[in-house]
């Protein structure tokens, strides 16, 4: 299979260069993340001078070359060995991720299938309508929608349905009082809190797959074989389903690397917004909060599932595409 | 943040090279077909097109109005949007303060109108320097092919798979400088990678046709063939890839300062937002100070999305309105109806 060994190729290369940039945009900067911690650690160090020397080792940046240092970097990074918070010293960021990362797989994995799956059918239907009354609705509407930024549509949700109505939490991602673990009350607690986050999610990506989808099966309805799946008498259901969306979601299915792209860059606003303890959130604290180890690994862990979720893609779409195998 | 016309997922993939399973001439339909230099599609013309289209006619009033309003900053909000008057902290919009104040007294219809322009304006030329590094790098990709074509194309994926706004709220965190400058040319190096692509695809279909032919046997440079003559040809493309980084750039930049890593001291509709979390405008039932900003954000960027529908319209006939006839609410007369189905669908294909 040429055509996955070529994607896998390039999505090793894409996380190499990632990894690469991750580890030159710290040594590159004029403020070293070292005098960051210098300057907050201070007092300790003036009382201490060792205390420094120890942070260096614990905290991976070693004087040494810079090969070393990068050599060294790559071995950590693939072994998870992702160094010391600075903000929640002297929790090991491994740590830290282990319970940001199951929130954000959580929202981020349930909106974008709910948001793939309904803005894809409504796309279908509304193609294949074309200028019913559904069509000169939903487009106009869905692009209003996604062209409210993500973060003030939370903001506005937020105040409207949880601040003013009461029917949503105002914050994080489950109630103080609750057992964590796999009970009836729990569950629901943590469904009440991501309601509002998904929402978001889905009410602002909707449109871009809903055109997206119409715009191709506009194309593949004036095809021939769509003619002849009704010349044959298939039902309308059958021809629009199995003839026409079959063959025009292929595009759609490529296009998924940009919009996840957005999801990730959204998730990490609408998280701030919603104080939601994903990733996203805890990055905007870590790099606002001059956390580099904590910065640099959440990084690192967003791309690593970006291109996960892309390979992913890759997989079924050549699964669902024989032209893609055989290319 | 989300896919815009201009950058849906349906664009990236009719990439002829990559995908080859989309048939090349789906992509061609926008193109203008090449005649006599003197009558190519101009720019008045091209703008007369997108007034008769309602969908861009209507995000063009929009945008209009917006750009009026912002210019005319000075007349309309004489108030200075940083100046905080300690008298009126707080206030709900009222005739004083159109839009309120906020909790340091600073008013909210000033910091809208003053700070649309940082917002348009970094928006802007964020965008025209990716849309610069996307016709380049696609254009020039698809033309000489080979190695710099192979080059050119990992580079723009990469760019494409890359999480832009966590990569660049990492490069502002260990940033020591920051300002407007500094952001215009982070947004623009990354969001002209999906539009590289894209761009790449419509230079493809164009580089074999006789009047690229022509021009590079008579000798003209790389850059005039790739500038003066494929570039010319698709520029309907290139201003719809255009309207939509423009939209991505406004929102990029919002986003950034709503998080604090713009800077801060200036003022910009994300400023003001960031303001008004930090403030916990919401918590204090301060709705004033999130929603204008926020609407004025949003109304911009609709007014973007829409011209580009239009644009999408003009240059794709097949996707512009057709009455269908009524046939589909009586079942009942299914075969009948089959007739007139087939018709009006493959009436589109002209």
């Amino acid at each position: 299979m040429p055509f996955l060994y070529r994607r896998i190729a390039f999505y090793v290369i894409a996380l190499w260069t990632s990894l690469t940039l991750n580890f030159l945009l710290p040594r590159l900067m004029p403020g070293k993340p070292i005098d960051a911690f210098y300057a907050r650690y201070r007092l300790e160090i003036q009382n201490n001078p060792h205390f420094l020397d120890s942070l260096r080792i614990e905290l991976g940046l070693p004087k040494t070359p810079l090969w070393q240092q990068y050599i060294q970097y790559i071995v950590n990074m693939l072994h998870g060995n992702f160094g010391i918070s600075y903000s929640f010293y002297p929790t090991p960021v491994i740590d830290v991720i282990r319970t940001t990362l199951p929130w954000t797989l959580f929202l981020a994995g349930t909106a974008t299938i709910l948001t793939f799956l309904i803005g894809t059918f409504l796309g279908i239907v509304v193609a294949w309508r074309r200028g019913g009354k559904l069509d000169s609705l939903l487009p106009p509407v869905t692009m209003f929608a996604s062209s409210f930024p993500a973060f003030f549509l939370a903001l506005l949700l937020l105040y409207v349905l949880a601040y003013i109505g009461g029917w949503f939490p105002l914050e994080h991602s489950y109630s103080g009082g609750t057992d964590i673990g796999l009970n009836w009350p729990f569950l629901t607690d943590v469904a009440d809190h991501a309601i509002l986050p998904v929402a978001v999610i889905v009410l602002t990506g909707v449109g871009g797959w809903l055109l997206g989808m119409r715009n191709v099966m506009i194309n593949t309805l004036a095809e021939d074989f769509i003619t002849m799946a009704h010349a044959k008498g298939l039902s309308d259901f059958r021809v629009m389903m199995m003839y026409a969306a079959r063959n025009a979601i292929l595009p759609s299915l490529t296009g998924f690397a940009i919009a996840l792209a957005y999801t990730v860059g959204g998730l990490v606003l609408i998280e701030t917004v919603f104080s939601y303890p994903g990733v996203g959130f805890t990055l905007v604290q870590a790099a606002q909060g001059s956390d580099y180890p904590l910065v640099q690994a959440l990084l690192m862990l967003i791309t690593v599932c970006v291109l996960l979720a892309n390979l992913f893609v890759d997989l079924i779409y050549a699964r669902l595409d024989p032209r893609a195998r055989t290319q | 943040m989300m896919p815009t016309p201009g950058n849906t997922p349906a664009d990236a993939g009719m990439d002829p090279i990559t995908n080859p399973q989309v048939p090349i001439e789906t992509t061609v339909p926008q193109v203008v077909p090449p005649v006599a230099r003197g009558r190519r599609l101009r720019v008045p013309q091209f703008f007369s097109l997108l007034i008769h289209n309602p969908k861009s006619l209507f995000g063009l009033c929009m945008l209009g109005a917006i750009v009026v309003l912002v210019l005319l900053a000075p007349i309309l909000a004489p108030i200075d949007p940083n100046y905080m008057n300690f008298a009126a902290t707080g206030l709900p919009p009222g005739p004083h303060h159109l839009f309120g104040t906020t909790q340091q007294g600073t008013d909210v219809f000033s910091q809208v109108v003053w700070g649309g322009r940082t917002s348009l304006l970094i928006g802007a030329s964020a965008a025209a320097l990716a849309t610069l590094i996307a016709a380049s790098v696609g254009m020039i990709a698809a033309y000489l092919g080979g190695i710099t074509d192979e080059v050119l194309n990992l580079v723009s994926n990469i760019f494409i798979v890359l999480p832009a706004l966590p990569v660049l709220i990492v490069i502002f965190a260990y940033l020591p400088f920051r300002g407007g400058i500094v952001m215009v040319f982070l947004i623009a190096l990354f969001s002209w990678s999906g539009e590289a692509r894209v761009l790449r695809s419509f230079a493809l279909t164009l580089r074999s046709r006789d009047f690229v032919l022509a021009a590079r046997t008579s000798g003209e440079s790389m850059w005039r063939i790739v500038f003066g003559e494929i570039m010319p040809n698709m520029t309907s493309r290139i201003a719809s890839g255009f309207l939509g980084a423009f939209v991505g750039a406004i929102l990029f930049e919002a986003g950034l300062e709503f998080l604090g890593f713009g800077g801060g001291n200036g003022v910009s509709w994300g400023v003001t937002l960031f303001w008004a979390q930090n403030n916990a405008a919401l918590e204090t039932g301060q709705w004033w100070h999130f929603l204008f900003p926020g609407l004025a954000l949003a109304l911009t960027a609709t007014s973007l999305i829409f011209i580009n529908y239009g644009i999408d319209e003009i240059s794709n006939p097949r996707l512009q309105r057709v009455k269908m006839p009524k046939q589909r609410k009586n079942k009942s007369s299914a075969d009948s109806s089959q007739v007139t189905t087939t018709a009006a669908v493959t009436g589109g294909r002209a």
